[in-house]
């Protein structure tokens, strides 16, 4: 288990500049959560477990799979177990549990060479070790493990994986599953999966929302929702999403997403502002001038107008009184204002698009780059690992004003204009500038001839990471004081 | 395959992963004698996986679907075992046929029909079963009458204009009444 109560950035590369005195500042709630792998939450499942079972004394599974049937709920266990005179049966019964002896201490490892030739009967493996359990039939090791990773992969079950054999309903021990399966990431599945409702019914647990994480989070108080997970991953308690802050309302996030999956405000747009060429279709806005529209398609170039979306020449060259259709002023009003909201809400969204874009390519396709910069100024200019590691550190801070930007724009959206969203977005902007300053500094092509270049580039760099981790830093106090204090007011009620 | 059990296999093309079985239509039942196809797929994880099975041929019956051939069978879902062979499969499935699971079925009307009016479940299977499996014909004269007036339905049904298997799926739905039919198939 890894303790993480007070020292959280500890995870994080250890940045010169973004040092922890400075972190440690900021005004955000106090985290307080651990990171407990897979194989601890086990063990501690099992303690709760064996605590409750000083009552019953019966088979640990058995417990587990009538917590499992309570919700977690020791005390309804224990009522319902007196109320039914320790009549464990009618227990059982009610949990659904088919009471069939599991061979967990008993289970052996028999080679049964005797029993028959030795063919495995499900690969036809002659000669192969068979192994089994009490029910004594046996099968090749090879065969036990591919079933049991193709239940626990392909088809989620870990708790109930029976014998092979037709009509044997013996469950398999868990001693048996983890001694015969081969792979961490099967066994980690494994023990997600037997702890998967001890978690979900625990609301102080969630999973790292990380594929392949097998780490959980166990938080001490509910407020807590900025973790930052052993493997690096930061994300939110609250909607299990990556970290979103300076956004701290997940039901926010939420509705924006919503609103950017609908992609029915684009359409919206399209609607209000476009019409479409009665010739071939395409969309046409209308920036101006008068109603003889030619259009912009060079395979159409229909001439027609915009009124009627007739054909242009009945309606004559010199003058202009297309008397089909009169659009009343009301509805042009209430056009008028669907279209400030549509482009508000477009000047966000860009926004925020072009950040998370930004930030997705400059994971891919600049972690790279960086890298082979690193390696041949380590190459070519005597220079050291460590020392190289500006580079990635550069990188590093130009990730999180991403993040920070791209969230900041969903709160930039929702917020009811006042003096303090002015610094705010003055924050914002300077954030923003100094980002794509660091990301051009990164990104340049050029890469350093001799050692004096090298530290230009590295002065140069470092100047500005530093910079620009301290507008995120300066920007996250603004928006968490701003939340402390109530002073942001939302444009719709959540 | 045993052919004496009345189930067999063969292959599609020459990959392991496309298999026709065909199994023989049980004694003492409606499918008797009859000749059914069915569509093997094994997946790449088998035997730790089940085999998908569906039937080619038409069949009524309720854990079978009429439209799609779809078969609700335990041991083609959570309870298939990694032991079990085709020959389990084509076995249980014939064993199916000789008696169905009216209350977990899968094909909801015909489960009805079974429950409701045994008679008349009984003598739309054998229509069915003679129609697309080439099934024998029935002794019992009572039978031999009632399915010649099932057939007479049919043709009074594609007088008006019906295909020939929409009447017999309305007719057989409708436990056979024709106005009954019409109404379901003009909705």
């Amino acid at each position: 288990m890894f303790s993480d109560c007070d020292d959280d950035y500890s995870f994080d590369d250890d940045l010169e500049y973004g040092s922890n005195s400075e972190t440690s500042e900021t005004p955000q709630i106090e985290r307080k959560y651990n990171i407990v792998a897979a194989c601890d939450v086990i063990s501690e499942m099992n303690k709760y477990i064996d605590r409750v079972n000083e009552i019953f004394k019966i088979k640990r599974s058995l417990v587990r799979r009538l917590l499992v049937h309570f919700k977690w709920n020791p005390e309804r266990l224990i009522e319902k177990y007196y109320e039914s005179q320790d009549d464990c049966e009618g227990l059982f019964k009610e949990a659904g549990i088919v009471y069939i002896p599991e061979s967990d201490e008993s289970f052996k490892r028999q080679i049964s060479r005797n029993s028959s030739d030795g063919t495995c009967l499900i690969c036809y493996a002659p000669n192969s070790e068979t192994i089994g359990m009490l029910c004594k039939h046996y099968f090749c090791k090879s065969c036990w493990n591919i079933y049991f990773t193709t239940q626990i992969m392909d088809n989620g079950i870990a708790e109930n994986i029976q014998c092979m054999e037709t009509d044997c309903s013996t469950f398999v021990s868990e001693n048996f599953v983890l001694s015969t399966i081969s792979g961490e990431d099967v066994q980690t599945r494994y023990h997600q999966l037997i702890a998967g409702s001890y978690i979900s019914s625990n609301l102080m647990y969630k999973w790292c929302p990380r594929p392949g994480c097998g780490n959980c989070a166990e938080v001490l108080s509910l407020d807590v929702k900025h973790i930052v997970c052993s493997c690096g991953m930061e994300w939110c308690f609250g909607c299990g999403e990556p970290d979103h802050l300076p956004l701290e309302s997940c039901q926010i996030l939420k509705k924006w997403k919503q609103k950017a999956i609908d992609e029915s405000e684009t359409n919206k747009w399209l609607v209000i502002n476009t019409k479409e060429c009665p010739k071939c279709s395409a969309a046409i806005e209308k920036l101006g001038g008068c109603n003889h529209m030619i259009c912009n398609n060079l395979n159409c170039s229909f001439e027609f107008c915009w009124i009627c979306l007739g054909e242009w020449a009945p309606h004559g060259s010199e003058w202009f009184s297309c008397n089909k259709y009169v659009e009343d002023e009301e509805h042009v009003a209430m056009l008028s204002k669907e279209r400030k909201a549509m482009e508000r809400y477009h000047h966000y969204y860009d926004r925020y698009w072009t950040h998370k874009r930004s930030r997705e390519l400059e994971q891919g396709d600049l972690v790279m780059f960086v890298q082979t910069k690193s390696q041949y100024i380590q190459d070519r200019l005597n220079v050291t690992w460590i020392e190289a590691q500006f580079l990635k550190e550069a990188l590093n801070v130009l990730t999180k004003c991403r993040t920070m930007l791209q969230y900041s724009y969903i709160l930039a959206y929702y917020l009811v204009r006042s003096p303090q969203t002015v610094i705010f977005e003055e924050n914002q902007k300077d954030l923003e500038h100094n980002t794509e300053l660091l990301s051009g500094l990164l990104d340049n092509q050029n890469f350093p001839r001799d050692e004096k270049e090298l530290l230009e580039l590295k002065m140069k760099l470092n100047d500005r990471a530093a910079y620009c981790e301290k507008r995120r830093i300066v920007l996250m106090k603004d928006v968490q004081s701003g939340y402390e204090k109530g002073i942001w007011k939302y444009r719709t009620v959540f | 395959m045993a052919e004496t059990a009345g189930v067999h296999v063969e292959l599609v093309d020459n990959s392991f992963l496309k298999l026709r079985g065909e199994i023989k239509g049980p004694p003492d039942t409606p499918f008797d004698g009859g000749k059914y196809i069915l569509d093997i797929t094994i997946p790449e994880t088998y035997p730790f996986n089940p085999p998908k099975v569906t039937f080619r041929t038409k069949i009524w019956h309720p854990n079978i679907s009429s439209v799609t051939g779809a078969i609700c069978l335990d041991i083609l879902k959570d309870q298939w075992a990694a032991a079990m062979t085709l020959r389990t499969v084509l076995l249980s499935l014939q064993s199916l046929l000789s008696s169905a699971e009216p209350d977990d079925p899968q094909d909801a009307v015909v489960a009805k029909q079974y429950k409701d009016d045994f008679t008349c479940y009984k003598r739309t299977a054998k229509h069915w079963a003679v129609v697309y499996a080439q099934a024998s014909a029935c002794q019992n004269k009572e039978d031999v009458e009632a399915l010649a007036l099932f057939d007479k339905n049919i043709q009074q049904l594609m007088q008006m204009g019906f295909s020939e298997q929409d009447s017999r799926v309305a007719l057989s739905s409708k436990n056979w009444n024709v106005e009954a039919a019409v109404e379901c198939l003009f909705s």
